[in-house]
């Protein structure tokens, strides 16, 4: 499967046909990243965490901000080609990384999931899900695709 | 486009759009073909001229977007499923609360082909919230000389104050179907069968498709045009050239 796929390719580095020259440390971290994909552990993965719809390509070219002020129409959300269920925490970090300089995602993160996770929140006990509401902790220590709400 | 009933000029069918928008149509016009439309959607305009006069004795006017599927993508939106995108409007939009998402008029999509046929509002008047955070992103390299202007004219947000109002509108759409039971009888969305345990096989190819569609594959095995941005160069790459 994905381990034929990666081993070609390594091959093709280790013969000095890529057109790039990898760091040591970039092909270790590379390696354990394939040597780790596994079914089994997606399954323990995907049951540890809450999820929902999420829309699933998450970047800040998928959503519509007016382009003057005073428009009637706010900020949208476009495209759910590849709508699914999964961890909403994981699809913030993919707008984080997709389009911040690491020096405005290291200044506003912690301030940009803490907001997050308010919203989440009051969203939940408008539904009147106080209890799935109570489960969602508050973690931000490193980044914020590592961080979100997850159940305490 | 072949899920429209449209002519060679771009004509659309009166009578078919009149049925899905629920309201008489004198015509309607297909314009400004765009490569845009996500991983292998297109937009185009619809200008649409109603039976219902206005004040001054005119015809009434609407403007819609109409998303679809190129032929030459149809193999892509069948892999990945894309023809999903109908499923969610049709299904669960109704469910957000109110603007979280555009407007559509009519959506269809077809598994057995991959075609999809959204009919949506039009959002010309607005920008991708991607131009507030600089030229860095590939998605804003051909915006690169317009990019202050559009910040500017939109009221200069920076690009944290952009994201700080996105990340809600997710905690919106998040909430609404927290760990929703019913969701997982969608088959259709993608995850779905993998959280009640199935769909392995599947799983298994859809990582080795994504390997083979990262840059970092395609560059290796040459079938990209891709340049490495410097700062990939830097850190984490050393060029042999």
């Amino acid at each position: 499967m994905i381990k034929a796929d990666y081993d070609k390719m390594l091959k093709k580095i280790e013969d000095g046909e890529s057109p790039v020259e990898y760091s040591e440390h970039f092909l270790a971290c590379m390696k354990h990243s394939f040597d780790s994909v596994s079914w089994k552990d997606f399954q323990e993965q995907i049951h540890s965490r809450p999820w929902t719809v999420v829309q699933g390509d998450c970047h800040a070219g998928n959503a519509l901000w007016p382009s003057k002020p005073g428009m009637e129409r706010g900020v949208t959300l476009i495209d759910f080609e590849v709508v699914g269920l999964g961890s909403g925490a994981q699809e913030l970090g993919q707008f984080v990384i997709s389009h911040m300089t690491p020096e405005v995602r290291r200044a506003n993160e912690k301030r940009l999931v803490e907001e997050y996770h308010t919203e989440l929140i009051a969203n939940l006990q408008a539904r009147g899900l106080d209890e799935e509401a109570s489960k969602c902790v508050l973690e931000c220590n490193i980044s914020a695709s590592s961080a979100c709400a997850v159940p305490s | 486009m072949n899920m429209l009933p449209l002519s060679e000029s771009g004509q659309l069918d009166a009578e078919w759009l009149a049925d899905k928008i629920g309201q008489p149509v004198e015509s309607a016009q297909v314009r400004n073909m765009t490569t845009m439309g996500g991983m292998a959607g297109s937009f185009n305009h619809l200008d649409i001229v109603l039976q219902e006069k206005s004040e001054d004795g005119t015809n009434k006017k609407l403007t819609l977007v109409i998303k679809t599927i190129p032929e030459a993508n149809l193999q892509t939106s069948l892999t990945m499923n894309l023809w999903r995108e109908a499923n969610f409007y049709n299904l669960l939009a109704d469910k957000l609360p109110e603007n979280l998402v555009p407007k559509t008029w009519y959506a269809e999509g077809d598994p057995e082909t991959g075609r999809k046929v959204i009919l949506m509002e039009n959002l010309e008047h607005h920008i991708p919230c991607g131009v507030f955070f600089g030229p860095g992103n590939p998605n804003n390299w051909a915006l690169a000389s317009k990019l202050d202007s559009m910040v500017e004219a939109a009221g200069g947000q920076t690009a944290a104050e952009v994201a700080s109002e996105v990340f809600k509108l997710h905690a919106r759409l998040h909430a609404q179907f927290w760990k929703s039971e019913d969701m997982l009888k969608n088959e259709w969305l993608q995850g779905a069968p993998w959280l009640v345990g199935k769909g392995e096989e599947k799983w298994n190819a859809q990582q080795v498709r994504l390997f083979r569609f990262s840059s970092w594959h395609r560059v290796n095995f040459g079938v990209t045009s891709t340049h490495l941005d410097v700062f990939v160069r830097v850190v984490l790459v050393r060029c042999r050239q």
